[in-house]
């Protein structure tokens, strides 16, 4: 069973336009990309210059505006797409910790955009 | 998952990274990269960190850089087979992430990734085939050995047994077969 189950596996993962690719798992999946690369820019902040701390703030803020289009996508999800009620229980409480994550985000974007504002003046 | 501390979800991150870790090993083979000896490293030096053997926190930033180039776009590679393996690229990212900064703590949404991709997999193959038990005891013995008052070094030795088990990853994908 296990190696008829390979199989199939071996077929999927070569195969392009696999139907059962889901739209809101590419929205998770992306969501948890853009938080780990702003993540990652907002703790390089402190260790660049002046200039590079603009097109940081631009990279993040960029990427702030991409994670926005799947945040709205993904928050919006029926239950019906959730095999049982537990699926989807489990789902609500990725959703709620994921806004958590992202509020936190932009609240560290924001303060970082404020201090560097009074520097370019 | 929210009661763990910073080392118990860094270690649960792992544990499902190493749990997935054949699938990205597969797509890497099917699709002719050589990158999964250095996702493989990756992931040891996370396991290094969390038995406390970690000699120097710039070989982790150095991998992180490094990891940037080798994670998987799904825009430039065709099949089902980049997103599990962007998944395991991103588990094992943010365990490297959570070594430098303490404040992240991605466990419950790496779950939650390899849960929506496992149901993606029943989904194309029609049938459950004890996938969704299987992976919902793994995670509850996880949690099990992650709650024994054991070393964090006995703790890293159960999860890396746990994870390998039987050799196939949370979607049912072997590299023995």
């Amino acid at each position: 069973m296990i190696k008829l189950r390979t199989l199939l596996l071996l077929l999927a993962f070569m195969c392009a336009n696999t139907l059962a690719h889901e739209d809101h798992n590419d929205a998770l999946l992306m969501l948890i990309k853009y938080k780990l690369d702003i993540k990652n820019l907002q703790t390089a902040y402190p260790q660049t210059t002046a200039s590079e701390q603009a097109g940081n703030l631009q990279q993040q803020a960029k990427l702030l505006n991409k994670a926005m289009d799947y945040l709205k996508s993904y928050v919006a999800i029926g239950e019906n797409r959730y095999p049982d009620t537990a699926t989807y229980a489990g789902s609500l409480q990725s959703r709620a910790a994921l806004l958590q994550d992202y509020q936190l985000l932009m609240a560290a974007h924001l303060q970082q955009m404020t201090a560097l504002k009074p520097a370019l003046e | 998952m929210e009661n763990l501390n910073h080392w118990q979800q860094l270690a649960y991150c792992a544990t499902l990274a190493e749990r997935s870790f054949p699938n990205y090993a597969l797509f890497a083979s099917l699709s002719k990269n050589s990158d999964a000896p250095f996702m493989r490293r990756a992931l040891n030096k996370v396991w290094e960190y969390l038995r406390g053997q970690l000699k120097s926190l710039k070989n982790i930033e150095n991998q992180l850089l490094e990891m940037e180039l080798k994670i998987p776009d799904p825009e430039q590679f065709e099949g089902f087979g980049v997103y599990p393996a962007l998944d395991t690229s991103l588990a094992i990212q943010s365990c490297l992430m959570a070594i430098i900064d303490h404040s992240i703590t991605d466990a419950e949404d790496i779950s939650a990734l390899m849960w929506a991709r496992l149901n993606e997999v029943i989904e194309l193959q029609g049938e459950d085939g004890g996938l969704t038990d299987r992976h919902s005891n793994f995670e509850e013995e996880i949690k099990q050995i992650l709650a024994e008052q054991i070393s964090h070094a006995d703790a890293v030795k159960k999860l890396q047994q746990l994870a390998k088990e039987d050799g196939y990853s949370h979607i049912g994908v072997s590299l023995d077969d």
